[in-house]
């Protein structure tokens, strides 16, 4: 507002004042209603004047009988003379002393004019009665004589209407002749008589007349017209000046008030800007104030609330009605404290209260019932309003708590924490990297992180460990550090920047993890499985080589055994022999079985275990090897059964290992199912028609849920229980799960403990021949 | 016929008798019309009422002894609406027993009068009711002293402040009685009936009193609708009542009194005739104790006349007519 400038407003106060007085001045010298009422009251009074003249010359011509009318006249003219010269309300004092003078004159004159108007409505009862009186006397008188006497009665008769007719000297002279002439006639004591009764009323007549006619020069000799007329004309040139200076100031009103109204209209019109512009900066401060993501309050200067924004109300939610336009803010500070909204106060020390009450300008801190923290500043505002911000702290608090966590776990982390800046010198160290290596962390901080380095590592490696981390990766080794003792340790560490926000490093964190003692045990672990790994091998090849050396001696047993059995050169002697050399033949083709697998185990685990690729007619594999274990199912009392799928292609493998594999199943099946049980071989195309499935289910003992990992591994049995049961030499599972994964195959088992076990063999019919 | 008519003597009888064909003749043809409009009497009319409540207060100030010194006067005991609106004496008697210098003039039909007084120094009522008030022989006060006693009554107090801005003033008390008075006007009066055309209104008697009214020439100063009482007139035009009666004192000079003028001695206003009838004894001295007494001495000393009988009764009859009905106002 203050660029509404002021000597706008002055000249504004200023036209305003001049107004005033103009009006002021104006309505004092230009009373236009007192003004016409004395200009008609003026014309009233000469209208009335005229009248009195024309009612008193009509008296005095004897034309009227009764003098009401008169009165009447004199009445309203006293009245309306009576008002003119009302000082309050009339023209007296109103246009001048010349003016006054001329009333005061009027009014003379008037009251003369009356006066004389008295006098004749007086004087002219008496004319008219003698005048009524006398001639019918005179004539009555005279009447029937014709005497000398009668005569002169006649005359005097005449002389007098001659001299009321007209009372000029003449007529008077000749009436004042015929009175001393009858005076002095000598008459009879009858006429002398009847004369004297008349003659006074020809005197009182000729008096009256006389009078009268005074009167009336004087009465009309009075110049009251005159007079009224000049105050008439002093009062209208009085109006018609003051009108023309009135319309003179009108044209200076008329400007002032031009100017007064632009000046209005410009002022209204900054008010409006600046309304405006206050208005905006109102909405910016409130968008502001909206924006900001603190709460903020305004308190004004009567102390009561004039604004919040959206963060205030939510962080003061549970005020309830306390939040609302014109609560003062004591009001709504204990309304915040009742409600628990504010609680927890915790002031700075020095301007701590005894109570929960705040100091202004100080920032303090709340916490709210819902947990929320908040720090809160009332400050004083210039105008005496109070401004209130709350800063939502809350997750700060919890950043801060959640620090104080880390912080702690860092302090009490079991390996070595180590923070250096992007120069690498140490700017924090924990207490388990004090106690790894001897230096406490005043020493540490501020080296270089090698001054624990035995100086066994190559630079190169620090380079590389420099140009990871500098690269803003993760750096994984170890380090061959020594103590401050002088003694050496192995470190396992991981060393990744620290980024601030915008990912610029700020900082280097080394974790470090003493592993001497795993070094140590890894080493002697490495030589041990070195040891072992040496000696499977030899045992293996022992195997190998040992199983071939029996192997042939075997030849020998069975092929012989079977020649005796079938007395091909002739028959044995005693019976005895022929059930001796059946019994060497079994256990001879028993013993090359078992040697048969080791070997092929041997082979595989050698790894010189070869497949024979060819095309396979898996059915009639299946046949076969159904054929084969036929009689075995029977010895058990198994129903075997069988679901081969006709016209299955022909697969790529070697037929000799995929019978090993379906016989295998098959005799374990059989193997592990008690009696009256069943097992079955199904052998479908899957539906993709890119492998061909075969499956052995058995209604037997199953395999516990724990051994179904270690049945594949060789020697492996379900259990010693079954061991017994069955026998076996535990290789049957792990060569064929070695053979169905030489052929890129898989193998999996469903099994249920006592409900039986299903074993499926997926073989792709174009698979890739494993590389061996 | 005379034989010593001259031409103009003849044209000048002949003037003469124009003139008197209009002074004396045309009233009463006019009259015998019903058309008493030009003619010398007219009927009275009633005043009209401005404010009922103040003519009310008027009647109660006008009947109020507080208005005299030692609270035994009032304006009714003088002018006694009973009693012709006057007191029947010849003077008045004040405040005690004081002797009045003139005679009671009637406050019936005095709004009608064109000046108040005998001499007519007061130009209205009010100016008029402010002269008995401190006339030492009548009531004796003073207006502050009038006003003290009446602001001390609680009523009248509330009366005038329910009616005047200011209250109690002498301002408020004449004007409340002025506003009385104007109601007390005689009409209806037979003579106004016969006026306006009631042949019967009147006994022929009156009506013949009525012509000789005029042509003795009473009618010359007892004219208009008060048939008086608009005019000043000498006491005595045609014969020196004062050196016949003697004892001259200054009651006796009139409107001298008031103008200090040669020509206004023993000049007086003619009262209104119109409620004479009841107001005797008459003059301004009260010497006339009758109402014969009166026309004769009027004939006598003012149309230098003399009466026979007959006229005189006939004259006395229509003056009896001229009295109206005087009706309180009453207010609804």
């Amino acid at each position: 507002m203050k660029h509404v400038s002021s000597p706008l407003l002055f000249v504004l106060l200023l036209a305003t004042a001049v107004l005033v007085l103009v009006f002021s001045f104006q309505t004092r010298l230009m009373d236009l209603d007192r003004h016409n009422e004395v200009a008609q009251n003026l014309l009233r009074l000469k209208q009335l004047d005229t009248q009195l003249n024309e009612e008193t010359l009509k008296i005095v011509s004897l034309q009227v009988y009764h003098y009401d009318t008169i009165v009447r006249t004199v009445t309203r003219m006293k009245a309306v003379s009576g008002n003119l010269n009302d000082r309050e309300t009339g023209l007296y004092g109103l246009v001048g002393p010349d003016v006054d003078s001329g009333l005061d004159t009027f009014h003379a004159l008037m009251l003369n004019k009356i006066d004389l108007v008295e006098s004749v409505k007086s004087r002219t009862a008496i004319v008219r009665n003698t005048l009524n009186y006398v001639p019918l006397e005179l004539t009555r008188l005279s009447d029937n004589r014709v005497d000398l006497v009668a005569i002169q009665m006649q005359r005097l008769l005449n002389t007098l209407l001659m001299f009321n007719l007209s009372p000029n000297d003449h007529n008077r002279d000749a009436l004042i002749a015929e009175l001393k002439f009858f005076k002095t006639l000598k008459l009879s004591v009858q006429d002398r008589s009847d004369i004297d009764k008349v003659l006074p009323h020809i005197k009182a007549n000729l008096r009256a007349l006389d009078e009268t006619s005074a009167e009336m020069l004087q009465f009309l000799n009075l110049p009251t017209m005159q007079t009224l007329d000049k105050i008439f004309r002093a009062h209208m040139v009085f109006t018609i000046t003051r009108i023309k200076i009135a319309n003179q100031f009108r044209i200076v009103l008329l400007v002032l008030s031009l100017v007064l109204f632009a000046g209005l209209g410009f002022a209204l019109f900054r008010l409006r800007v600046a309304h405006d512009d206050a208005e905006r900066t109102s909405r910016q401060f409130r968008d502001a104030a909206e924006s900001i993501g603190e709460g903020f309050a305004f308190f004004d200067a009567a102390g009561k609330l004039s604004f919040w924004n959206k963060t205030f109300e939510k962080l003061h939610y549970g005020v309830g009605d306390a939040l609302s336009t014109g609560v003062t803010f004591d009001a709504f500070f204990k309304a915040c404290v009742d409600n628990e909204v504010y609680q927890d106060f915790i002031f700075d020390d020095e301007h701590q209260n005894e109570n929960t009450s705040r100091s202004l300008g100080h920032p303090y801190v709340v916490q709210s019932a819902n947990g929320t923290w908040m720090m809160a500043s009332d400050s004083r505002m210039a105008d005496g309003g109070t401004a209130s911000v709350r800063v939502d702290i809350t997750a700060s608090k919890h950043a801060e708590a959640e620090l104080r966590q880390l912080s702690r776990a860092v302090e009490q982390s079991p390996v070595s924490v180590m923070i250096t800046d992007t120069n690498g010198l140490i700017t924090y160290v924990n207490p388990k990297f004090v106690e790894a290596t001897g230096y406490a962390s005043q020493e540490a901080i501020g080296q270089k992180p090698n001054m624990i380095s035995s100086g066994e590592m190559p630079s190169k490696e620090y380079d590389e460990l420099w140009q990871t981390v500098s690269n803003g990766h993760e750096w994984r080794g170890e380090f061959h550090n020594k103590h401050k003792d002088g003694s050496l340790y192995w470190e396992f560490a991981s060393i990744s920047p620290i980024k601030d926000d915008r990912g610029v490093i700020t900082h280097f964190l080394a974790v470090k993890e003493d592993i001497t003692e795993r070094k140590r045990t890894m080493r002697a672990l490495v030589e041990a499985k070195e040891q072992a790994e040496l000696a499977s091998h030899t045992k293996t090849q022992f195997l190998a080589n040992m199983s071939h050396e029996l192997r042939t001696p075997l030849n020998a047993i069975i092929g012989f055994s079977e020649i005796i059995k079938a007395q091909m050169f002739g028959p044995v002697g005693n019976k005895n022999y022929i059930e001796y050399s059946a019994n060497i033949l079994t256990s001879g083709q028993h013993l090359l079985h078992v040697i048969n697998d080791i070997l092929d185990v041997s082979r595989i685990e050698i790894g010189t275990m070869q497949i024979r690729e060819r095309s396979v007619n898996i059915g009639e594999l299946c046949h076969d090897s159904l054929y084969m274990v036929r009689d075995q199912a029977q010895f058990s009392k198994l129903t075997l059964s069988d679901t081969v799928q006709e016209n299955l292609p022909v697969l790529r493998g070697d037929p000799v290992r995929i019978k090993q594999i379906i016989l295998n199943l098959l005799t374990n099946a059989i193997k592990f199912t008690p009696q009256g049980g069943k097992v079955d071989l199904e052998v479908h195309l899957d539906d993709q028609d890119t492998t061909i499935v075969l499956v052995v289910r058995d209604t037997g003992c199953g395999i516990p849920e724990d051994k179904r990992e270690t049945i594949l591994e060789p020697f492996e049995q379900v259990s010693d229980i079954y061991t017994r049961n069955h026998e076996g030499s535990g290789l049957g599972l792990y060569l064929v799960n070695s053979f169905v994964e030489l052929h890129g195959g898989t193998l999996t088992i469903e099994s249920e403990v006592d409900m039986g076990t299903t074993v499926s063999v997926r073989l792709p019919i174009e698979r890739k021949i494993a590389a061996q | 016929m005379s034989i010593v008519q001259s031409p103009t003597s003849r044209h000048i009888m002949g003037v003469a008798f124009v003139f008197l064909t209009m002074m004396c003749i045309t009233p009463s043809v006019r009259a015998e019309h019903a058309d008493w409009r030009g003619a010398a009497v007219s009927p009275l009319t009633a005043m009209p009422v401005v404010d009922p409540r103040k003519v009310q207060l008027g009647e109660l100030m006008f009947h109020d002894p507080r208005l005299s010194a030692d609270d035994t006067i009032s304006c009714a005991s003088c002018h006694d609406l009973s009693h012709g609106g006057a007191d029947g004496l010849a003077k008045p008697i004040g405040i005690g027993g004081a002797k009045g210098t003139i005679n009671t003039p009637t406050v019936f039909n005095s709004a009608y009068n064109f000046t108040q007084f005998w001499d007519g120094r007061a130009d209205s009522l009010e100016e008029q009711a402010a002269g008995p008030v401190h006339n030492p022989v009548e009531m004796g006060s003073t207006w502050p002293e009038v006003v003290a006693k009446l602001s001390q009554d609680q009523d009248m107090l509330s009366a005038f402040q329910k009616l005047y801005a200011d209250g109690v003033t002498a301002d408020n008390i004449v004007d409340a009685i002025a506003t009385f008075e104007r109601t007390l006007v005689t009409i209806n009066a037979p003579f106004d009936r016969y006026l306006k055309g009631d042949q019967t209104a009147i006994s022929p008697q009156a009506i013949r009193g009525y012509k000789l009214f005029q042509s003795y020439g009473c009618v010359a100063c007892h004219q208009g609708a008060n048939v008086g009482g608009n005019m000043y007139q000498t006491m005595g035009t045609m014969g020196d009542y004062f050196g016949d009666r003697g004892n001259i004192d200054a009651s006796d000079l009139g409107r001298y009194q008031v103008t200090g003028r040669e020509k206004d001695r023993h000049v007086f206003k003619v009262p209104s005739l119109r409620v004479v009838r009841h107001t005797a004894p008459y003059f301004h001295d009260g010497s006339a104790k009758t109402l014969q007494d009166a026309v004769r001495h009027m004939a006598k000393y003012q149309l230098g006349r003399e009466l026979p009988e007959q006229d005189l009764d006939d004259i006395i009859k229509f003056l009896e007519s001229l009295a109206g009905e005087y009706i309180r106002f009453e207010t609804k």
